[in-house]
């Protein structure tokens, strides 16, 4: 009886473990999860206004390449603010329920772009967490797993880009003076 | 997972040796509820009438062969039991009110369930375990987690199961004193999972008058 039992106990699992692997996209869950994002210089960020940051996660499987994820969200602006509550499920690729997962939080001001890797690009306005082992996985009939032990960080602030215009005038005005001389 | 619910009521008047003015009256609701799973499918329910000791062969006597009920335990995971050649594999498996469970129907059609049994009432607690658990109100009534005599705390997450989906809906945590996607509305024997940051109880007096 035993081993009808685990047999089809087995064959349920099996059924999860062609989900692919999932995780609540929540940083924060009471004590479990905890992962404030703040501005450089104090202050937990927010998701809307001039100022606002989005975050995304990114995650693969043990050993491969960290991917974004799912799709931007805006931080809280309320009581929560410097947090994401609802994230969603996020699937991550090539990881099975029950398993393994390394992700990371990145989170940038939305005035950089709509990505991470153009807000990276432009230098300025972004941050990352450390890399997460995330291990129970959820997916099939198993719930998401929380993204326990991440940690907060900040963001860069916006250094702003001088603009063509006001390169060239620069350059005019240093020509001028060079002249003079 | 289409879900039915009717509700007698019964007054067994207990008049023992006391006299007509101070008779002490028994009110004993019973009733049934219709679950549906439709063929291949999987559906999270939850028990909410008592019959004997709750056992899996009390509260489905019988199934399609090859069905199986998912009971889970935090920390451990998930139990499976089949049942197969008439019975189930584990007869000591018990389905108790506030009891969540899968049931995966591996029938070729939809499988009916229907519970049967009697409402419970007066002091009911489910008790919850730090982490996951697989639950669902003990009494038979529709409506928001609080309205259900749970009230939420920092660090809770319910997982309800899209039946149409066949996965989860959106987690729903409960942080600042709000639930991020407003608040939970469970129906009548749905199960769920909550996880939850501390070891606690989910108490409720309920009575039918």
């Amino acid at each position: 009886m035993k081993h009808i039992v685990i047999a089809l106990a087995a064959l349920a699992f099996a059924a999860s473990a062609f989900a692919q692997g999932t995780v609540n996209f929540a940083t924060r869950s009471g004590t479990t999860v905890n992962a404030p994002v703040t501005y450089t210089g104090g202050g937990n960020v927010l998701g809307t206004g001039a100022d606002a940051v989005w975050g995304q996660l990114y995650g693969s499987a043990p050993g491969g390449t960290l991917a974004a994820l799912g799709a931007p969200v805006p931080f809280r602006s309320d009581a929560g603010s410097g947090y994401i509550t609802a994230g969603g499920t996020v699937e991550i690729p090539g990881t099975s329920a029950n398993g393994s997962a390394t992700v990371k939080l990145v989170a940038w001001y939305a005035s950089q772009g709509a990505t991470y890797a153009e807000a990276m690009g432009k230098g300025s306005g972004y941050g990352e967490s450390a890399v997460l082992t995330v291990n129970g996985l959820g997916g099939g009939t198993t719930p998401p797993a929380l993204l326990a032990g991440l940690q907060g960080f900040s963001v860069s602030p916006v250094i702003p880009e001088p603009s063509i215009a006001a390169l060239g005038l620069l350059g005019a005005g240093l020509l001028l003076i060079r002249r003079k001389k | 997972m289409r879900t039915q619910l009717i509700l007698t009521t019964a007054v067994l008047g207990v008049a023992g040796s006391l006299g007509a003015s101070a008779q002490v009256y028994s009110v004993n609701a019973v009733g049934y509820i219709n679950v549906s799973v439709p063929a291949g499918k999987f559906a999270l329910v939850a028990n909410q009438l008592n019959t004997g000791g709750n056992k899996i062969g009390e509260v489905i006597p019988t199934a399609g062969e090859g069905t199986i009920v998912f009971r889970y335990a935090s920390g451990a995971g998930f139990v499976g039991n089949g049942f197969e050649f008439g019975a189930w594999s584990i007869a000591d498996m018990t389905l108790p009110p506030g009891a969540g469970f899968f049931i995966q129907n591996n029938t070729a059609a939809a499988q009916t369930f229907t519970f049967v049994g009697e409402v419970p009432q007066g002091n009911l607690s489910t008790a919850l375990t730090a982490g996951l658990n697989l639950t669902g109100s003990q009494v038979p009534q529709a409506g928001t987690l609080s309205a259900l005599g749970y009230p939420g705390a920092d660090g809770d997450v319910v997982y309800q199961w899209d039946a149409a989906a066949q996965g989860y809906k959106a987690p729903n945590g409960f942080e600042f004193g709000a639930w991020s996607l407003g608040e939970p509305s469970i129906a009548v024997a749905e199960g769920f999972f909550i996880q939850r940051g501390a070891a606690g109880t989910w108490s409720r007096t309920f009575s039918v008058n």
